[in-house]
């Protein structure tokens, strides 16, 4: 299909359509044109990532003392200075933090005590703890809110938004249409020529129901959601492949192999900046790593933290190394479902807890600095005398991204039964 | 099975006491809330939603729910028997398989072995990766490492070939319910040789018994064990213990069950994870009734219920009481005694108190709705089904029928308004094409593509059984390319008979199309649908392919509408 076509129909269109979305006023928020726009990536490390072996007190004797096994030694963390220190692992955003691009919250979560997985993960990804009638993830509301005002001189970009992976997190759930994108994008195109008469149809009307799905008639009489699915599906990664085909005109098959590390995960962060940089107008993308949930063989330093957190930390590093000057308009913030309970337990590992961190990195973030409130490690100040107590309230850091880096003003209601406060941590001074 | 017979000795001194539903239930004040609901259902569009299903639009609709796919042969039986009695077959497991299935799985030697068989058979020393390895000792060890893989892989295939080919298909789907239901993972630690007897006793044993059964059987299957941690959950340190193991793993030869041994010894407290599942995932449902306290409660009731894992001796449950620590403790508000001389009972106490807890009838009949009906089941369907699980003792089959016999199941509103799931859909496209799975590496590709590998959902919840999450803008695309590949059979190890194509030796293509559609979608097509098929063929036909040809892209666009993607 053309993409002009498109862009001139969604100027026509999305003018009318970016009011009163996702159940609260669409919200004021400064324009942009294309490709000088804030992106948003959120990484989401599902399991429970567990904070006090990444972000180390190091000068706790108290941390060595409920972690004897599994603790790091003082002479292998990476200090950052009196107080804290890096895993090992982290050696690659070491340089990151020093320039200032990285910032990381510690005991941060959810005021839910929630310990399950699954409820502490919802809670998180709907921006809702406790609230189980919000089925719209916070990612896709700010998407629903922000619809690009045509008026302005800036269409609806098709590629605002990308879930890395095959089916969407639960932030990216909800009624603004989100691409999920196979990890085998290419090889994909006859399959998507063949079936483009059965799921899409005339382009015209496609378009105009492709918009307006966009917004907040997913449900409508309509709109039935498979064939909606399949046009989705067409539309979104025809448009994709082109996007990095242009952006890698050598080599669309082998993208991750030249500055990123190997593994699903680097070459996603390296298809993303791609479409960063090719300026097509993402706003929101998202990508998940399992497996943090660390009941045994957390390990020191050569555990299975130790080997998560290289792959993470080296694919982010590379990340920002690819995106150059891109990387001022573009944040990435790193988020869990609850840190892990401080003292290890019989296998090396360790619970599920409550308190954990959060890593912002890039854009204009205030990095190298520790941000959150932190109270120590003795069992009167501990949660339930076992976790790290929760200081920041996780939605003070989505809605100051919202904010600082988004530009967007978070309206009443857009968090239920919260009141965004304005800079509390001062993240984006 | 032996162990179960010991068992059931030892429950013989508590069983009076002990018997779960002997007592009427206490009022239950909350209303049961669920974790998930449903947003949306998939409206059904070829048809006036409204108008009540006729007799063979009931026989497809029954179909599609319990069966892998609709194909021509099951239409034909339930035509031959007549509904109520095909179900009760069904219900009984009672079906022939064909030879050729049995044939197949009597090939594959893990499947009728026990835990103690598969360790000792299949978990074989892997020789240590040395930096100067020389090409045969990287084979050996490439051997190893394979043969370790064997008993998983078969049981993955075991699952998907009765999936596609067993004559039983309601067995087939509601094992494949209760696989999610007490999910495990192969790719964790030891489960991988548990496994297979999990399957065979736990899921399949069970998945036409009684819920009870089920319950008690998961709580002492070395898979659940270490799935999800309690083996290593212990009440005291033992220092002597860890001493000894740590000893024992420089002189043995099976590693594995050696560091095994070496974790339980080193656990010197307890491990939640398995008591919190159990109330949460597997009983009560999220948030219903209780506490993290009761989780520690539960936690602490549990220490002791390990296995044996010395491959000498059958790798069975195994309550240790050295590893338990006995006292009264208060659970759900109610007192759980504390019972010395013979402390296991203190969790059977526990399980039959979750097993005739009303909000556990609730929680299972709203996902058994759920599963059979529609994303978002009516209320008062679920509350009778609820009731029926309590009358009849938690009775799985009396579950199934009060669903599946519920004139609220044939409401046209649920008449394909679900979006198969990954495997369903894989399942469903073979078994309407009669294919061939001569190897099955590529489906299973497949299957791992579509983010639904059999066995191995990591999370503790099971694969998702609702639609919305399923149905991803994006997620098609990996469908038709499998839909397609079918078709044109570039699915690796996986063929369509050159009987299937037998129709196409007469006749034109707009017959073929028929024909194709009839077998392909019994439940008819949208004109939109019929009319893209017809521009596709047009297209092809232009190059006057053999009728074969044809016939194989006419499937693979089938496989791949919106139509086949529901049931």
């Amino acid at each position: 299909m053309k993409r002009r076509n498109f862009l001139k129909m969604s100027a026509i269109t999305s003018g009318a359509v970016c009011l009163n979305v996702g159940g609260f006023n669409a919200a004021a928020r400064a324009q942009f044109g294309p490709g000088d726009n804030p992106t948003l990536v959120v990484i989401y490390l599902r399991g429970g990532q567990d904070q006090l072996n990444t972000i180390i007190p190091h000068k706790d004797k108290k941390y060595y003392e409920i972690r004897p096994s599994v603790s790091i030694k003082e002479e292998n963390s990476i200090a950052l200075d009196d107080q804290w220190a890096f895993h090992p692992a982290l050696e690659p955003l070491k340089s990151w933090y020093d320039k200032g691009k990285v910032a990381v919250v510690v005991n941060s979560g959810s005021p839910h005590s929630t310990r399950s997985h699954f409820d502490a993960q919802d809670f998180m990804e709907y921006a809702a703890p406790g609230n189980r009638t919000v089925r719209d993830g916070w990612l896709n509301r700010y998407l629903a809110a922000t619809v690009p005002d045509a008026s302005k001189g800036y269409g609806l970009p098709e590629l605002r938004t990308l879930a890395m992976q095959e089916l969407l997190p639960r932030s990216l759930r909800g009624r603004y249409p989100v691409l999920a994108v196979p990890n085998n994008l290419d090889g994909l195109q006859e399959v998507l020529d063949l079936f483009d008469g059965f799921y899409g149809g005339d382009e015209k009307k496609d378009l105009a129901a492709f918009l307006k799905q966009s917004t907040n008639v997913r449900s409508g009489v309509d709109a039935d959601p498979v064939m909606t699915s399949g046009r989705e599906t067409i539309y979104g990664l025809r448009r994709l492949q082109e996007v990095l085909k242009g952006e890698n005109p050598e080599d669309l098959n082998n993208l991750a192999f030249q500055e990123y590390p190997a593994g699903h995960f680097a070459s996603r962060m390296k298809k993303l900046a791609s479409a960063i940089k090719s300026g097509v107008g993402l706003e929101v993308a998202a990508t998940d790593i399992g497996g943090w949930d660390h009941h045994i063989g957390l390990g020191s330093v050569d555990g299975a933290l130790d080997r998560m957190l290289k792959f993470l930390s080296e694919g982010l590093s590379a990340f920002m190394n690819d995106l150059g000057s891109h990387l001022d308009r573009t944040m990435v913030l790193v988020c869990t479902e609850f840190g892990r309970v401080c003292k290890e337990n019989g296998n090396a590992g360790a619970d599920h807890g409550h308190g954990g961190a959060m890593w912002l990195l890039g854009g204009k973030v205030n990095g190298g600095k520790i941000y959150g409130k932190w109270t120590g490690l003795q069992d009167s100040v501990l949660n339930q005398k076992r976790d790290l107590p929760v200081t920041t309230d996780f939605r003070d850091i989505f809605a100051e991204v919202l904010q600082g880096h988004m530009k967007f003003e978070v309206p009443d209601g857009f968090f239920p039964k919260y009141k965004a406060k304005a800079n509390s941590l001062g993240l984006f001074a | 099975m032996e162990f179960i017979k010991r068992r059931t000795i030892c429950w013989g001194l508590c069983i009076l006491a002990f018997t779960p539903f002997v007592s009427a239930q206490e009022e239950q004040e909350d209303a049961t809330k669920f974790g998930r609901e449903a947003r949306e259902g998939t409206p059904s569009l070829w048809r006036d939603s409204e108008k009540p299903l006729d007799q063979r639009e009931r026989i497809h609709h029954l179909l599609s729910r319990v069966t892998f796919g609709v194909t021509d042969a099951t239409i034909y039986e339930v035509e031959q028997l007549g509904v109520d009695k095909w179900l009760e077959q069904q219900l009984e497991g009672a079906a022939d398989e064909t030879e050729a299935l049995q044939d197949r799985l009597a090939k594959i030697p893990s499947l009728t072995m026990s835990n103690q068989e598969i360790v000792q058979t299949y978990r074989v020393p892997v020789p240590p990766l040395r930096r100067n390895a020389s090409p045969e000792e990287r084979k050996r060890r490439a051997e190893a490492r394979a043969k370790q893989e064997v008993p998983k892989n078969d049981l993955k295939d075991t699952v998907l070939l009765t999936a596609v080919y067993g004559k039983n298909q309601l067995r087939e789907v509601v094992c494949d319910f209760w696989r999610n239901h007490f999910n495990i993972d192969v790719s964790k630690g030891n489960v991988k040789y548990y496994a297979t007897e999990y399957e065979r006793d736990v899921i399949r044993g069970e998945a036409l018994g009684t819920f009870n059964a089920m319950l008690n059987k998961q709580a002492r299957h070395p898979a659940m064990l270490v799935y999800l941690d309690n083996y290593i959950s212990r009440a005291a340190p033992q220092k002597e213990l860890l001493e000894a193991a740590q000893r024992a793993l420089f002189s043995t030869r099976d590693f594995g069950a050696a560091m095994e041994a070496v974790d339980i010894a080193k656990m010197k407290g307890i491990n939640e994870n398995y008591a919190r599942e159990l109330m949460e995932l597997h009983t009560l449902g999220v948030d219903n009734d209780y506490t993290q306290e009761d989780v520690i409660t539960v936690a602490n009731i549990l220490t002791g219920w390990t296995l044996q894992q010395n491959p000498k001796e059958p790798i069975v449950f195994q309550f240790r009481k050295d590893m338990h620590g006995s006292e009264p403790r208060m659970l759900l508000n109610k007192r759980v005694p504390s019972i010395p001389r013979n402390p296991e009972m203190e969790g059977q106490f526990v399980l039959n108190m979750l097993v005739s807890h009303e909000a556990t009838s609730k929680f299972l009949a709203y996902k058994l709705c759920r599963y059979l009906v529609s994303d978002d089941p009516p209320e008062d369907l679920v509350e009778r089904v609820a009731k029926v699980y309590m009358r009849k003792k938690s009775d799985m089959k009396e579950m199934y029928k009060a669903v599946l016999m519920d004139e609220e199941f044939y409401n046209p509103k649920n008449y394909q308004s679900k979006f198969k799931r990954p495997s369903e859909f894989i399942a469903s496209a073979l078994r309407v094409t009669d294919a061939e799975i001569e190897s099955t590496g590529g489906v299973h590709a497949a299957l791992l593509q579509m983010s639904e590998p059999i066995y191995q959902c990591e999370d503790p919840t099971g694969y998702y059984d609702q639609a919305d999450a399923w149905r991803d803008p994006g997620v098609m695309a990996p469908r038709w390319s499998f839909s397609l590949g079918l078709g044109l059979e570039q699915i690796r190890g996986v063929r369509i008979p050159a009987s299937y194509w037998e129709g196409l030796k007469q006749g034109n293509p707009v017959q073929w199309k028929e024909m194709l559609t009839n077998r392909i979608l019994p439940g008819g097509c949208t004109e939109k649908t019929s009319e893209a098929l017809d521009a596709v063929i047009a297209k092809y036909a232009r190059f006057n392919p053999e009728p074969e040809q044809l016939g194989r892209y006419i499937v693979g666009i089938l496989l791949g509408s919106p139509e086949f993607q529901r049931q």
